[in-house]
């Protein structure tokens, strides 16, 4: 079977979990944080974050097939997702935008 | 080995384009099918008369009058009633439907009723049980004979795995704008991989408009804590939120018995706000209980899920609210990319543009997988091999890719030619296409490749043809006798089968004459 691509059956495996944890973990993060930070009502900026975030995880998943290092994809996701997790959670404790 | 981005992004658009395209190409199928659903309805009952379509105020009215006697005395105690009126596309004769629990059902069972009405007499019209095109739309989201919440839930990934194919598809894209209009024919390979690239950038704007708005759906499902979390993911308040941006009034059974307003002045007033031309339906919410509610609601004319209601007491008949437009810039963003996926807006002439847009979709699917296996195939050659999973998948491409128009074409057939009294109708014109489409799988087992696409394209070509003849041999409303009665919705469907049965028959034919050149 030819095979072009220049990844093991591993790496292509390993990405495909990264999607699905790390990857999916950061888009969330990512969206809630993008959900404090809109200038609207809680509910509406949540609702607006939902619709972002699909794009969010495509930009991921792009980032993830392109990226060379597995180790890396892992370290920088979940990095990104204690990130802006961890605004959120801040965002969220001291109170966001007005409702 | 370090890679450029584009060749990381080629990678990536042939597995995520691949490996569920067979599933893509039924999405696209039944999907494209899905913007004439009530025109197929139609088609697939022949019995119900041809319904001119100039409704006025006088007839709005008795239907109205007419629904309500009838559900009064059928389902009186109903959680929630429709009344649709014969005025708009999706409305050819006068629809009721009314779901009542098994607690207050007179039958101790629950009870689903959805029923056309004569507008004249009240009497329940009896067309053949049939799944008709609402079935074919459903099936693009829910798929068929599995779970429907997990299929549901399936369906939505796969959107997100069409977005990744599209969206590294424009990336590969070389020469996007020098090649836009590039179709070298007869060059093999080549051809293929332009026929793919035209249908898709051509379309474009749809495809990506239908692919995000896929998405966007399954937000509930897939990006659940994106939807809750400023909010502390607290269930029940997340729920509360979301309903209060409805900003639709509550309306909540007391199970106190009430007399119904009479629905009359109700509409009166309604139609004087929404004006005349725009009135779509009437619901009754809580029919006979102090608790009920009257919407009367618009079409949708405008790109968007939204349309005006108002909303009244049912049982004082006084007006409660007037929603006039969406209440949020979040929510009227939802709302329109909603309603240009389901294009409920759309006139004929921009509902065929979606139509040819889906099937487009689906040539972008074939063609590209096309374009995979002859790759592949010019690979193995070179290295004198043939795997056995290659060749598999060599043959299904064809069952599926042929065989679905087939088997699409069998479901037509079955609405006319399975006697009308068979019980289990409706699901045996379903299994009658699923049955063909595995026969259509097995085929190409059994025979060479170029022999099995040949076949199959003949069997499409004279599948679609036929279409007219039988319904002319089972039913009066025949192409000619449409065309007479300027009944555009059966000569539509008839002409655009027909079309279809000859753009297959000229592609068997032009195989055939390949063929013959060849030898």
């Amino acid at each position: 079977m030819p095979r072009r691509s220049r990844w093991s059956r591993w790496q292509i495996v390993g990405r495909f979990i990264a999607v699905a944890i790390p990857g999916y973990l950061l888009a969330n993060t990512s969206g809630i944080l993008l959900s404090f930070v809109l200038p609207m009502s809680k509910i509406n900026a949540a609702l607006m974050a939902s619709i972002f975030s699909f794009a969010i995880l495509a930009a991921i998943v792009l980032w993830i097939f392109h990226e060379q290092s597995l180790k890396q994809i892992w370290i920088r996701l979940l990095t990104g997702s204690a990130l802006t997790g961890g605004l959120s959670a801040l965002l969220y404790f001291i109170g966001g935008p007005a409702t | 080995m370090k890679q450029s981005f584009r060749q990381s992004m080629a990678w990536l658009h042939t597995s995520s384009g691949l490996v569920f395209c067979w599933v893509f190409y039924f999405i696209f199928a039944t999907g494209s099918l899905g913007y004439f659903n009530k025109e197929i309805d139609q088609w697939m009952m022949p019995e119900l008369p041809q319904i001119a379509s100039n409704a006025t105020a006088e007839s709005d009215l008795q239907a109205v009058n007419v629904a309500v006697s009838w559900l009064q005395e059928n389902a009186p105690q109903a959680d929630s009633w429709f009344i649709r009126p014969p005025n708009h596309r999706s409305n050819h004769h006068l629809r009721v439907i009314a779901n009542t629990p098994a607690s207050r059902s007179s039958t101790g069972e629950k009870q689903s009723l959805n029923k056309r009405l004569d507008i004249r007499n009240g009497q329940v019209l009896e067309p053949r049980d049939t799944g008709g095109g609402n079935t074919l739309y459903r099936m693009h989201y829910v798929l068929h004979y599995l779970p429907t919440q997990l299929t549901y839930q399936f369906v939505g990934l796969l959107a997100m795995i069409m977005f990744i194919a599209l969206a590294t598809g424009i990336i590969i894209h070389r020469n996007f704008f020098k090649d836009f209009f590039t179709f070298r024919p007869s060059k093999g390979n080549r051809t293929w991989l332009d026929a793919h690239n035209l249908m898709a950038v051509s379309t474009l704007p749809f495809q990506l408009m239908i692919t995000y708005s896929g998405m966007v759906f399954v937000i509930g499902m897939w990006m659940p804590a994106v939807a809750g979390g400023n909010l502390g993911f607290n269930a029940a308040e997340v729920q509360k939120a979301y309903f209060e941006l409805n900003g639709e009034p509550i309306s909540k059974r007391s199970d106190e018995p009430a007399t119904l307003a009479p629905l009359q002045p109700i509409l009166e007033v309604a139609l004087r706000t929404i004006g005349r031309d725009n009135f779509e339906y009437i619901q009754v919410k809580h029919p006979n209980d102090v608790g009920a509610q009257v919407i009367i609601s618009e079409h949708h004319n405008q790109p968007s899920r939204f349309r005006q209601k108002i909303f009244f007491d049912g049982v004082s008949g006084e007006l409660i609210q007037h929603n006039q437009s969406s209440p949020s810039f979040s929510k009227a963003t939802y709302d329109a990319i909603q309603g240009l996926h389901e294009a409920n807006f759309a006139g004929i002439g921009l509902r065929w543009l979606y139509f040819l847009s889906g099937l487009a979709g689906m040539g972008v699917i074939a063609t590209g997988a096309i374009y995979w296996s002859l790759k592949r195939k010019k690979q193995f050659d070179e290295m004198g091999q043939s795997p056995f999973n290659y060749r598999l998948v060599n043959r299904l491409n064809i069952g599926v890719i042929a065989g679905l128009p087939i088997a699409i074409a069998a479901y037509f057939w079955a609405n006319r030619l399975l006697p009308v009294e068979m019980s289990s109708r409706e699901d045996w014109e379903t299994h009658s296409m699923f049955i063909v489409w595995l026969l259509a799988t097995l085929h190409p087992l059994l025979r060479s490749n170029e022999n099995a696409w040949r076949e199959q394209l003949w069997a499409a070509g004279f599948a679609y043809t036929f279409i007219p003849v039988i319904s002319a041999a089972t039913t009066s409303r025949h192409l000619l006798a449409s065309i007479e009665a300027g009944d555009w919705v059966f000569a539509g469907f008839d002409l655009t089968v027909l079309a279809t049965g000859l753009l297959f028959l000229t592609a068997a034919w032009n195989l055939n004459r390949k063929k013959k050149l060849a030898a």
